[in-house]
């Protein structure tokens, strides 16, 4: 039920074959094209390209009722109680005390009502933000924000991937922008092996062995797609200035007293890891986390999961802001759907679109809000629902873009850059 | 499968008894006037097991959440407040009342016992004591008499999901999240042995899965046994239903056995039958249960049924001439909107079969 556990191009990654990767992702690039941008961002957009996101995906699906959106003492609503939290009026669920001191800072959104209940198309179609059928494979949040803000000035990739297992490089991601905008995936939050240049190789025969690649690659694009050399080039630029910022990657460089902030498990790592990307400029940082979907033994599993969630996410909001960072930084946190009010035999819940929530910090959020709320016993939105191409606009606007004039152009093809049936959440903005 | 013990000892089902909501444990009490039911709408429902109707009373209330498990003294002899249950819910609270008249006062209550969901409960044999642990790591132990707090474990690294009394009433079993089992000198305040079973427990990714879920003792006092799974995966939690024996006097282990599948995952409550076998339930993938009779000697289990989807807990009546087993309706599972007839959103509930076992 976790598809996204091992993708066969997830394996083991090296230097080489990551940019093995990116040849086979200008391959895929002759058939998808490399797209531009028929109207281009104004100044003001432009101001806005020392914006960043940090992009928190929970993968397999967390259950609103024991995080965002408790319904203690209801048919549906589980053993655990609320807690109030520091925006006052507001409860979550107590497997979230840390993030409950928080959230003023944060925007809740509590009427998501998407279109999937399955994994296989819900986790890709949620990230892509599900755009109507136009006959082209749109890119995912991260690629577009690679895209449309570009790699800022740290010389670091756009769209970096920090989740549990293998790395690699997604180029599926971008879609229809081309492979140079996929994610580059640090398996384990560790770099690609083999990223140092080789010993046996000292630095001036290695530009010159660069030197050489340029030229011959120059002689081959002749006559053929330029953006096939543009995105393998891109890559190689990755990691170069990736050999530059070994740094970023260097444990014993944290501090102990982050390390037991954000907590010593997976996610704590990989937060703490993105939290040093975003300081060191990375424009898009993903942090996936798997494991949560509990069809089975749901409440001790978010017993076990939430207070590991809470930990890392409260340390980094907190981290974000006491840098200031948090008014440049769009914090998402989310899932491709939520859990069933109703519970299963397995006591566990099942997949359920129909009503779910997510969190928002940072970039052009108003700080502490909620919008939107379900019923009384959770089961379905009470009022309007969003659907995920409402917080694609959102989150564009937020980011300076404005989703109504900036299209992609797909080859001559102009296409809107967020649901064209959808809008941007006013009352979530600053 | 033991051909003699299963025509000695093979039930019949009498009745489902059908609950609207769903339901954790289920106990008869000791005079066998009632079967008792701890649900996840904070009530403990209540059959009158002296009618053949076995019809519902009035629920205990004066629970929140869930009410998780419940307690009641082995014999009317060995009760030290005749007639009550002792009950424990999801938000902290222990209660102590009549399972006779749902309108008295509680005995004793204590909303604040634990922080948050309590576990498991226990009672000593002399019905003096009463155990409590849960999610906030806490073990504590309370007078049955008042709800005096007598004794405190609280540096439990995980969380405690199951507790027991030793035979000799001096000492307090308490599994845990990680699968250790730890004896605690209730006099010092002490751990003074370990029984390790780690198998029972498996770290995945974030998740800590799975756990020590049922102690208890064998009626000889001589054996421990401990029950859960060996999970395979946290998520949609698989694993294998375990019991895992120990020898009390010398603490090893003389024997684990599986009772399934990876999806049949949990065993989730067990009773011995006076006759020297163990009655266990077992919950897994939605529609994955079973009631199996099995003496802890053999090789095999003698009696199963998979007629029952998802079993959550199993109780003897004090003749031994009826079982009762916590179950959960068909189908209980499903992604998205899935309505009923009405077009209305449906809960789940559990039946609660009522079998007859043979004389033996």
């Amino acid at each position: 039920m976790t598809p996204n556990l091992c993708k066969p191009w997830e394996h083991a990654l090296s230097r080489r074959q990551w940019l093995g990767a990116s040849v086979a992702g200008t391959g895929a690039l002759a058939l998808g094209g490399l797209g531009g941008l028929v109207s281009p961002l104004t100044a003001a957009e432009l101001n806005a390209k020392d914006k960043q996101v940090l992009f928190v995906w929970i993968d397999g699906g967390m259950s609103q009722y024991e995080s965002w959106d408790p319904k203690p003492g209801t048919q549906f609503g589980g053993p655990f109680r609320q807690i109030a939290t520091s925006l006052p009026g507001v409860n979550i669920s107590e497997l979230m005390p840390r993030t409950a001191t928080v959230m003023h800072h944060l925007s809740l959104v509590r009427n998501m009502c998407t279109q999937d209940n399955s994994h296989s198309a819900g986790v890709p179609r949620i990230q892509r933000g599900d755009p109507k059928n136009r006959g082209v494979t749109y890119p995912f949040f991260g690629s577009a924000v690679a895209k449309l803000l570009g790699p800022g000035s740290s010389g670091l990739p756009p769209y970096v991937s920090i989740k549990p297992g293998s790395g690699g490089f997604h180029y599926q991601d971008a879609g229809f922008l081309g492979p140079q905008y996929g994610a580059l995936a640090f398996g384990d939050g560790k770099p690609p092996e083999n990223l140092l240049r080789h010993n046996s190789l000292n630095e001036e025969d290695d530009v010159a062995r660069n030197a050489l690649r340029t030229t011959l690659n120059k002689r081959y694009v002749e006559g053929r797609r330029h953006e096939n050399a543009e995105a393998h080039s891109a890559v190689y630029e990755m990691a170069g200035s990736l050999m530059k910022r070994q740094d970023l990657f260097d444990a014993t460089k944290l501090s102990p007293k982050d390390v037991q902030r954000y907590g010593s498990h997976e996610f704590g790592r990989h937060m703490l890891l993105a939290r040093n990307m975003l300081e060191a400029g990375v424009r898009f940082v993903k942090v996936t986390s798997y494991g949560w979907d509990t069809h089975g033994d749901n409440f001790h599993g978010h017993r076990s999961l939430m207070p590991r969630f809470d930990q890392a996410y409260a340390a980094i909001i907190e981290d974000l802001n006491e840098r200031g960072m948090l008014d440049r930084v769009l914090v998402i946190a989310m899932s491709e759907f939520g859990r069933t009010p109703r519970i299963n035999g397995h006591i566990g819940r099942d997949h359920w679109p129909e009503a779910w929530s997510l969190a928002l910090a940072g970039c052009g959020m108003k700080r502490g809000t909620v919008v939107g709320k379900t019923n009384d016993l959770g089961t379905f939105v009470d009022g309007d629902a969003f659907d995920i191409g409402h917080m694609f606009h959102t989150w564009f606007a937020a980011l300076g873009i404005d989703s109504r004039k900036v299209e992609y152009d797909n080859h001559g093809q102009p296409l809107p850059i967020a649901h064209d049936s959808c809008s941007v959440v006013k009352e979530l903005l600053a | 499968m033991n051909d003699e013990l299963k025509a000695k000892f093979e039930p019949k089902e009498l009745k489902a008894l059908n609950v609207d909501r769903q339901l954790n444990a289920a106990r008869f009490t000791p005079c066998g006037r009632f079967l008792l039911a701890a649900g996840h709408d904070g009530l403990i429902r209540r059959f009158d097991m002296t009618a053949a109707e076995m019809p519902e009373l009035k629920p205990l209330t004066g629970h929140h959440g869930w009410v998780q498990r419940l307690a009641v003294a082995t014999s009317t002899a060995t009760s030290a407040l005749p007639e009550v249950v002792y009950s424990v819910d999801s938000w902290g609270q222990l209660r102590c009342g009549s399972f006779v008249d749902d309108a008295a006062a509680p005995r004793w209550t204590n909303g604040s016992a634990h922080n948050g969901w309590i576990v498991d409960v226990a009672l000593n044999a002399g019905g003096s004591l009463v155990a409590t642990c849960g999610i906030d790591r806490a073990i504590r132990v309370w007078s049955a008499t008042d709800g005096a707090l007598k004794h405190e474990f609280t540096n439990a690294d995980w969380d405690v999901l199951c507790v027991v009394f030793a035979p000799d009433e001096k000492s307090l079993l308490a599994g845990d999240l990680s699968g250790m089992i730890r004896q605690w000198d209730l006099a010092s305040g002490k751990v003074t042995r370990e029984f390790n079973a780690a198998e029972l427990h498996k770290s995945d990714r974030l998740q800590e899965v799975g756990g020590v879920r049922q102690l208890q003792f064998s009626p000889d006092g001589k054996q421990l046994i401990c029950a859960g799974t060996k999970p395979k995966n946290g998520g949609n939690v698989q694993g294998l239903p375990t019991v895992m024996v120990f020898n009390w006097e010398t603490g090893q282990l003389v024997k684990s056995f599986e009772l399934g599948k990876e999806g049949d995952v949990y065993v989730t409550d067990l009773a011995f039958h006076p006759a020297g076998f163990l009655m266990l339930t077992i919950s897994g993938n939605p529609g994955a249960g079973k009631l199996v009779f099995r003496r802890i000697e053999d090789d095999a289990s003698f009696y199963e049924t998979t007629k029952m989807p998802n079993c959550h807990s199993v109780t003897l009546h004090p003749d031994h001439h009826r079982l009762a087993v916590v179950a959960t309706n068909g189908g209980s599972n499903g992604n998205g909107r899935n309505l009923d007839k009405e077009g209305k959103y449906p809960g789940n509930f559990s039946p609660i079969h009522v079998w007859t076992l043979p004389a033996g």
